[in-house]
């Protein structure tokens, strides 16, 4: 019976994979395009909808503590669920920061032709574990809501601020290197002709 | 009546997929592919006339054209690797070596356990058992395959996704359909003997659309980072991982 339960679990798993395998998802090339696109990405992310005040703001007790002292409950409940809201789209959106962040390396990498496996398994297992991270935060604020750790905020702002800023410094690297790649390339045709 | 209709439509389908190759000019470029396709047409229609002709050899001969097409499927995998990696250098080298870990990994299983299909009584089962124990490796070297270009996204032609989703339909409902008649014994043999031609010519009609038309991949890659930029690029990538976990996991500290 367990032999006929894992085969079975087994193929079932891979006409799964065989399905999402079709299932058409955005490509991440690598080019000199992407760089620039995750450039614009990043700069929205830095002026706009990460600096550390927007963030500290969002996690805030401050606001909480005002409404808990001058309002009804009725007022104050759906004060909590607006900033848990908040809370989780805010977790959600640094989930999908990383997982661009990896696309983006592994769309570079996957030209180079001395790949080493040691070094991709150990960064596939870091990118999990970051991801799994995330994930677990996004379910700590939807069981606990958007004060379940106080010193949440700064800490938040922080994080936020050293993914755009590294992720810049690897965009300022990857640049020169498509150019570099370009130039092999115009290289190699002329060789051809 | 429905079995010899689905051997027929199979034999035609088949014909129409090397007639294609032949005018499109693909068969050299899929050599791996249509020696199985050929391979599977000439053992549907010689079955068939052993079939009419001499009965009573037909399921020996049945048994053998299977062990055959089994083992020339493992060129399907062989011709998606060729086809999807080969432009990959870097990964088509990873996964060499990941193809001889698994290699490794099956043949320790196999000396751990060596003949399963003793334990069975029924020799029809024997053989069940064996079939799906060696479609079973295929499939872990195909989720190999499919892991891996759909975990860095690689390019693939729509020739080589056609055969793909063909190849994988097909392994996928022969494991349970024979892992089911193997468990539940000869019982199953009548539902077995319609589902599995079914599925295969649910394959080979996907085959058919798929290579209609030749498509290859478009651009041709290029070694874009020197050594050096790959080290660095994955150095920051690495570092980025470890911040962004170090304050995440200060964060949640209360």
């Amino acid at each position: 019976m367990m032999e006929l339960f894992l085969f079975v679990i087994f193929a079932v798993v891979f006409l799964a994979s065989i399905y999402l395998f079709v299932r058409p998802r955005a490509r991440v090339e690598g080019s000199a395009l992407d760089v620039l696109r995750a450039r614009e990405d990043l700069s929205v992310l830095q002026s706009g909808l990460l600096p550390a005040e927007i963030v500290e703001r969002i996690f805030a007790k401050a606001d909480y503590e005002f409404l808990l002292a001058e309002s009804t409950k009725e007022v104050q409940e759906l004060f909590l669920a607006e900033r848990k809201r908040l809370a989780l789209l805010w977790a959600g959106y640094l989930l999908q920061r990383i997982r661009n962040l990896q696309q983006f390396h592994l769309g570079s990498a996957r030209f180079y032709s001395r790949l080493r496996l040691g070094t991709e398994i150990r960064l596939a297992s870091e990118f999990f574990s970051l991801l799994w991270f995330c994930r677990a935060l996004q379910f700590v604020i939807y069981l606990r809501g958007p004060y379940a750790a106080p010193r949440m905020a700064g800490r938040v702002a922080a994080a936020a601020a050293t993914v755009c800023a590294t992720s810049e410094e690897v965009m300022n690297f990857l640049k020169p290197a498509q150019a570099g790649g370009l130039a092999k390339e115009s290289a190699r045709k002329l060789s051809v002709m | 009546m429905l079995t010899l209709i689905l051997w027929w439509t199979g034999i035609f389908v088949e014909s129409m997929i090397l007639v294609r190759s032949v005018q499109l000019r693909t068969l050299p470029r899929f050599p791996f592919f249509f020696f199985y396709i050929a391979s599977v047409l000439c053992s549907d229609v010689l079955l068939y006339v052993v079939r009419v002709t001499h009965p009573s050899v037909y399921l020996t001969w049945t048994a053998r054209a299977e062990v055959l097409n089994i083992v020339l499927g493992y060129g399907i995998i062989l011709e998606i690797f060729r086809h999807v990696l080969s432009r990959y250098p870097g990964i088509d080298r990873m996964s060499q070596i990941l193809g001889l870990a698994i290699f490794a990994v099956v043949l320790a299983v196999t000396l751990l356990h060596p003949a399963s299909p003793i334990g069975f009584p029924d020799p029809s089962t024997r053989k069940v058992v064996a079939e799906r124990d060696f479609l079973a490796v295929q499939m872990v070297f195909f989720l190999a395959a499919i892991g891996i270009t759909r975990y860095y996204d690689l390019e693939v032609s729509r020739n080589i996704r056609g055969m793909i989703v063909g190849y994988g339909i097909w392994l996928g409902v022969t494991v349970i359909t024979l892992e089911l008649r193997a468990y539940f014994g000869p019982m199953l043999d009548t539902a077995w003997h319609y589902l599995l031609p079914l599925f295969y010519l649910i394959s080979l009609v996907q085959w058919l659309r798929s290579m209609w038309t030749y498509a290859p991949v478009r651009g041709t890659p290029f070694d874009r980072l020197v050594p050096s930029e790959y080290d660095l690029l994955a150095a920051k990538t690495s570092g980025i991982t470890d911040e962004v976990r170090a304050h995440l996991g200060r964060m949640a500290r209360p």
